[in-house]
């Protein structure tokens, strides 16, 4: 439903100004809505119409009927209303994705009573709606939705409801959570230019070393599962255990750094640092990130990765 | 002779002389010594810190001791440090300039953190332990350490954990017209400190401070404290709210502040006038604001009377 | 992205649509016992294309059959007799529709239709059954059609135990609303005039009457009506409960000379009733459903209080419209009246030319012999009392046109009907005004329930001519079977001739327990009928009508309208989108006596604040406002600081002193 901007607007500060986000959101008679549903409206209409019933045929057992249904109507909303209250919406972790992929959410409901709250549906425009049914204490549940920038991906103001039991009526709270994601920037290629600030010493020193197949290192004592091509038959001959330990050698600790890629818009330099970074991975060298304000040591693996895309995602979002 | 408002009048009226036009800062430094708190001087220098300090510590009869915080400053230089006896052969504990029961520590961002965790760690505990051996500060003890804001080149600003510490931050400003012409003309100045009668004595000092904890709160006005504690937690203002020690101090400065006003029940007035030295250093905005600003707009914004 | 479907338009899953049509089943069979059995062959064809939906060919009906479903099912409903437009047709038409419609019930909307539906459904059948197991039946279809609509909504997470829980908890919980409404909602006219409003076959003392009628009723045990006096009744043998008068005879039938077939031309205003004398009885009756209009009474009636009834001129009294539920009435009958405006002699006295020509000539001769009209009357029931006639529940016909000819002289075998018939017209013969009357004779006390049961069985006629200037009632049957005025039909062939009795009344009439069973339910069903059924709240009526005038449906709609909104009100509270205005305590209840004067605090501000900016702006005020602050500031925050009476005063002077 939309309504003339201004007042839209209004009803927005006013929503926003009653349900303020936090990191945990617990769902009392302030946060939750409820009102009748088109369906409930039609119990009413029905309930007229046996009330009609009641008086046109002048049949007393119609009127009981009638208000019975009117009745009902109303203890439905106590009952949908039991759905959401006391429950408590957790923000738990939010995905890091390359933008314009798929990030998800995670948001755990609780329920100080273990209680069957029926399925409770997650609404929004992003992912269409997310139901799970709550029944006892925990329950975690995801939300997806696509991304189209780099950068902060807060988790929108999101609808809550619950139609259950009778979908007479609908409780709901509009909840915004204290969640973000993250989208890095999508890789593009883009030749990394040397910067002068490098301090051009010793290269050999920073040589790194590591376990390859390319240059003889040195021996060591053999270790069950080395291949019997490696080992060292001179030294077998006098009863030694020995295999021939291969190494290769690379170069220094790459930098990826903001001031190597001048000339190119922010975005575009992100997302050149970012192919440099994906690249670096595959190739399985360490590197090491700077930008303006924040560097990171030279490391590898996912989790090196994973940290420097985020420092990317993060960039020029205020902390 | 312990009524706590004609007290002040005096301690204000003395202050006066040295350091003119200061009224509110001397009343919230007072206040803050009757909660038995640290003050946090944040200022330029040269406006008057050190003067303020040394006022407070001989109008109230307390031990004054000054400290230079310096980037090679040791934490020996400011708890003390054993030292070997060679007539008696042993170690024995040379106390250091904390021992008294009023601290100036000029300039404590200027020193190395381990400097600085020193003395907080005595501010806290009321005690030094050097070697394994603890000693017990006097009592009273309070520290008015001060802070340079524009020179941060070369300092170790300190952390919110240990900013927590303090009870009050003030700041002091430029002396207005008035009291600068008075400054400029006359050869008036520490001389005149030697002048100051002292108001109180040690033992009067802690029997009023005993005071503070009997002045009552009603409902209406701790829920106006919770409320802009809360304020500053969730609102979305701040990113870092109000910590509970934060609230606790708010609390007894407001009641220390009804005392100095000569109530013996705290009012929202009382609540308004701590909070912005009591909370200034303990929050932080979501931007880089200025926390004055953030703290005023708190007070706007948190309706005095519950709807 | 997951393609988002509107809710309402989802497939239901096979739990939900197993539950549709077992709900489905509830709400139909118990319709079978008032429509067409072949309804229920419906059901089963239904049963036999959702066996094959439930069992995964989720495919819809095809149009083609579901016309031709409907077609049948109309031509069958007209074969089965149901061609008017009433009410049966209208509720058969529905039924068909109901069971029609689960064809293509796939989706939630459908779902939730039926159970809407299935809700209507209820209302219908309770016009039809209204006695206690009637109500008991509506409540299993309630539930039936709450658990429809949570399957429903729960959809997958639907699970046979929690869902009847629930559906039972709604119900209960809606119970204390539901009495409410049922007992202060006004009890309201109706709003429209229904045509056609015939549920079920008419019973009861029908306007016409033929010699065969009366005995066919005899056959029921079925109650009539139930009375209760106020103080003692009348001794048994005056337990004559009149209907009908009949008095226009066709040289066969009886009719009455107000019907239903001309009930727009009956008497209103001032009607030239009876005169009641002193000897009177009070007492209420509640008439079960007779599709008819006439109301019961002692002899003579001279006041009725009931909605819509009033005493006609020719000793009756009756409904406008027809009785097509539990319909209960107060009445006034005396011992005695005056007839001092009986205008219609003339054609109390009107015989057809033709026919039964040899009573007529026996009757002209034994006047003769008889010298007064009284001395006549006396001969005819003298000679009913020595000839061999018999009283029995099985006469034989009397098809030809002389039919009283042929009973009197020839079978001598018949029932109440045919002795009165036939004593009426040999009255006429004689010129002595007279008529027919059709009611009851006797009935049953009910020691738990202090009231007197009239059942169908104990169908009676007898005659009223006018001697000596007034109507006097003559009872053929006392002459032939004078048992029979003593006692109930049934007890009274249980001694005479039990081989006459229908074979319900035969049964258990000798178990005692079973009679006092049968006497608690009599009990049980009277009171329902008293309390529920028959509920007024008729001096809240009373009390309405004499404020706001006559009720219409304007006041109708207002009354419902006012229901709904006291109930929408409590919802608002307790959702708390409505909060109630609290009186604000004082000293803020002067503060914003204050704020309304000079405009409203800012929310930073404290009181002194407050007042302190306000002295600015209204430096004439400045004292005033500083020593109002001072006071409230007191008052707000000194725990120590009470309220009395002196304060208050205080208080209030210093506000004044500020607003001035």
């Amino acid at each position: 439903m939309r309504w003339p901007a201004p007042l839209q607007r209004r009803l927005d500060a006013w929503v926003s100004r009653r349900l303020p986000p936090g990191r945990q959101v617990a769902l009392n008679q302030s946060r939750i809505f409820i009102v009748p549903t088109r369906q409930g409206l039609l119990m009413l209409g029905l309930a007229l119409v046996v009330l009609l019933l009641a008086i046109n045929f002048e049949s007393s057992l119609n009127y009981a009927l009638g208000f019975w249904l009117v009745a009902m109507l109303w203890a439905a909303v106590h009952l949908t209303y039991r759905n959401l209250s006391g429950l408590v919406v957790q923000a738990e972790t939010a995905g890091l994705v390359e933008a314009g992929e798929n990030v998800s959410y995670s948001l755990m409901l609780s329920s100080p009573r273990t209680r069957y709250r029926g399925p409770l549906e997650f609404r929004h425009e992003d992912w269409g709606q997310v139901g799970v049914e709550m029944d006892g204490r925990d329950t975690q549940v995801t939300l997806s939705r696509s991304t189209s920038q780099r950068g902060r991906q807060p988790l929108p103001r999101f609808r809550l409801e619950s139609r259950y039991p009778f979908g007479l009526v609908v409780a709901w709270s509009h909840i915004k959570m204290d969640l973000d994601a993250w989208a890095y920037p999508e890789p593009v290629e883009q030749p990394l230019q040397p910067v002068g600030t490098e301090p051009e010493g010793d290269v050999s020193n920073d040589h790194f070393v590591q376990t390859g197949t390319e240059d003889f290192h040195s021996l060591r004592e053999y270790q069950s599962g080395d291949s019997v091509h490696r080992m060292h038959w001179p030294s077998f001959s006098r009863d030694e255990l020995v295999v021939k330990h291969f190494v290769d050698y690379q170069a220094a600790d790459q930098w990826l750094d903001w001031h190597a890629l001048p000339g190119l818009a922010v975005e575009l330099r992100l997302s050149a640092l970012a192919w440099h970074m994906l690249r670096c991975q595959q190739q399985d060298r360490p590197f090491g990130l700077r930008l303006p304000g924040l560097e990171i040591e030279p490391d590898k693996g996912q989790r090196h990765l994973e940290r420097c895309r985020r420092a990317l995602a993060e960039f020029g979002e205020l902390r | 002779m312990t009524d706590i408002a004609t007290v002040t009048q005096q301690l204000l009226a003395q202050a006066g002389k040295v350091v003119s036009g200061k009224d509110e800062v001397v009343r919230l430094a007072w206040v803050a010594i009757l909660s038995d708190g640290h003050v946090l001087l944040e200022d330029l220098p040269g406006v008057g810190k050190t003067s303020l300090a040394q006022t407070l510590g001989r109008l109230l009869s307390l031990d004054y001791q000054r400290v230079q915080f310096t980037s090679d400053l040791l934490p020996a230089d400011v708890v003390g440090a054993q030292v070997y006896r060679r007539d008696e052969e042993a170690f024995q504990f040379h106390p250091g300039p904390v021992f008294t029961q009023l601290l100036l520590a000029d300039e404590l961002n200027r020193a190395t953190p381990k400097a600085q965790s020193a003395l907080l760690e005595a501010m806290e505990e009321g005690q030094v332990s050097s070697d394994g051996v603890t000693h017990a500060l006097p009592v009273p003890f309070h520290v008015i350490a001060t802070q340079n804001p524009q020179s941060q080149a070369g300092t170790y600003p300190l952390p919110e954990s240990q900013l927590d510490r303090f009870f009050m931050r003030l700041s002091l400003g430029y002396p207005d017209l008035e009291s600068e012409k008075g400054l400029l003309s006359g050869t008036r100045g520490r001389s005149l400190l030697a002048e100051l009668k002292p108001v109180l004595t040690t033992d009067q000092l802690q029997v009023l401070k005993a005071e503070v904890e009997t002045v009552k709160v009603s409902d209406a006005v701790l829920s106006y404290v919770m409320r802009l504690v809360h304020s500053s937690r969730e609102s979305g203002l701040c990113r870092l709210g109000l910590s509970p020690r934060g609230a606790l101090a708010l609390m007894t400065a407001a009641r220390a502040m009804a005392l100095v006003e000569g109530r013996r029940y705290v009012m929202p007035d009382d609540v308004q006038r701590v909070f912005p030295a009591v909370a200034g250093h303990r929050i932080q905005g979501q931007r880089e604001h200025d926390t004055a600003v953030l703290v005023q707009q708190l007070l706007d914004e948190v309706d005095v009377i519950a709807a | 992205m997951t393609q988002y479907v509107p809710i309402m338009h989802r497939v239901m899953p096979l739990p939900v649509l197993w539950v549709l049509l077992l709900v489905q089943g509830v709400m139909v069979v118990p319709f079978l016992f008032y429509l067409p059995l072949w309804l229920g062959v419906v059901f089963v064809l239904v049963l036999v294309w959702r066996w094959r939906v439930t069992h995964g060919d989720m495919r819809k009906a095809p149009r083609s059959l579901i016309i031709l479903a409907i077609l049948v099912g109309i031509g069958g409903l007209l074969l089965s007799g149901l061609r008017a437009y009433n009410l049966d047709s209208a509720v058969a038409l529905c039924v068909l529709g109901y069971l029609l419609k689960s064809l293509e019930v796939m989706r939630r909307r459908d779902g939730i239709f039926q159970a809407y539906l299935g809700y209507f459904l209820t209302g219908i059948f309770l016009l039809y059954n209204y006695t206690p197991v009637g109500a008991l039946v509506a409540i299993v279809m309630v539930l039936a059609n709450t658990l429809a609509l949570h399957a429903v909504t729960a959809d997958q997470t639907f699970r046979w135990k929690r869902g009847t829980k629930l559906s039972l908890a709604l119900m209960v919980a809606a119970v204390p609303i539901m009495v409410a409404g049922f007992l202060f909602f006004p009890r309201l006219p109706p709003l429209w005039s229904i045509p056609n409003d015939e549920r079920g076959a008419q019973t009861g003392m029908s306007d016409e009457v033929d010699p065969g009628s009366v005995a066919s009723l005899a056959q029921s045990t079925e109650p009539a009506f139930r009375v209760q006096f106020e103080g003692d009744p009348p001794p048994r043998q005056q337990w004559y409960w009149r209907g009908t008068t009949l008095g226009d005879f066709d040289g066969r039938v009886w009719r009455a000379r107000f019907r239903d077939r001309n009930r727009f031309q009956w008497p209103r205003g001032q009607l030239p009733l009876a005169q009641p004398g002193a000897e009177r009885f009070d007492y209420s009756v509640v008439l079960e459903a007779t599709q008819q209009h006439w109301l019961y009474f002692l002899d003579w009636p001279t006041q009725v209080r009931g909605q819509d009834a009033y005493v006609l001129p020719d000793g009756r009294a009756a409904r406008r419209n027809s009785l097509s539920q539990t319909y209960r009435y107060e009445a006034q009958s005396a011992e005695a009246v005056n007839w001092p405006n009986e205008t219609a002699l003339q054609w109390y006295q009107r015989l057809p030319e033709q026919g039964n020509e040899a009573l007529r000539q026996w009757g002209l001769e034994l006047r003769q012999t008889a010298g007064s009209d009284v001395a006549y009357i006396d001969a005819i029931l003298n000679h009913i009392r020595t000839e061999p006639f018999r009283y029995t529940l099985q006469p034989p016909l009397y098809p030809s046109a002389d039919s009283l000819s042929d009973f009197w002289f020839d079978g001598r075998l018949g029932f109440c009907s045919h002795y009165a018939s036939a004593v009426a017209y040999l009255a006429r013969v004689a010129g002595i005004p007279s008529r027919l009357v059709g009611g009851y004779l006797g009935g049953t006390y009910n020691q738990s329930g202090d009231f007197i049961q009239v059942r169908q069985m104990e169908a009676h006629a007898w005659v009223e001519l006018w001697l000596n200037g007034q109507w006097q009632r003559v009872d053929p049957t006392a002459a032939v079977a004078p048992g029979r005025i003593d006692l109930n039909l049934d007890d009274w062939l249980s001694e005479d001739n039990p081989s006459d009795l229908p074979f319900g009344a035969r049964f258990g009439r000798n178990l005692g327990p079973f009679n006092d069973l049968r006497f608690w339910w009599d009990s049980v069903q009277y009171q329902w009928q008293v309390s529920i059924l028959n509920y007024q709240q008729s001096n809240a009526l009373g009390l309405l009508e004499a404020r706001f005038g006559r009720i219409n449906p304007w006041h109708a709609a207002a009354a419902m309208a006012v229901f709904l909104g006291v109930l929408g009100l409590l919802m608002a509270w307790f959702t708390g989108l409505l909060q109630l205005p609290r009186r604000q305590p004082e000293p803020w209840a002067s503060l914003r006596r204050v704020e309304r004067q000079y405009g409203d605090r800012h929310a930073g501000e404290t009181v002194s604040d407050f007042m302190a900016r306000l002295a600015y702006e209204h430096p004439a005020q400045r004292e005033a406002l500083a020593r109002l602050a001072q006071l409230i500031d007191t008052l707000a925050y000194d725990p120590q600081a009470t309220l009395d009476a002196s304060r208050r005063r205080d208080l209030k002077q210093r506000v004044e002193a500020c607003l001035k």
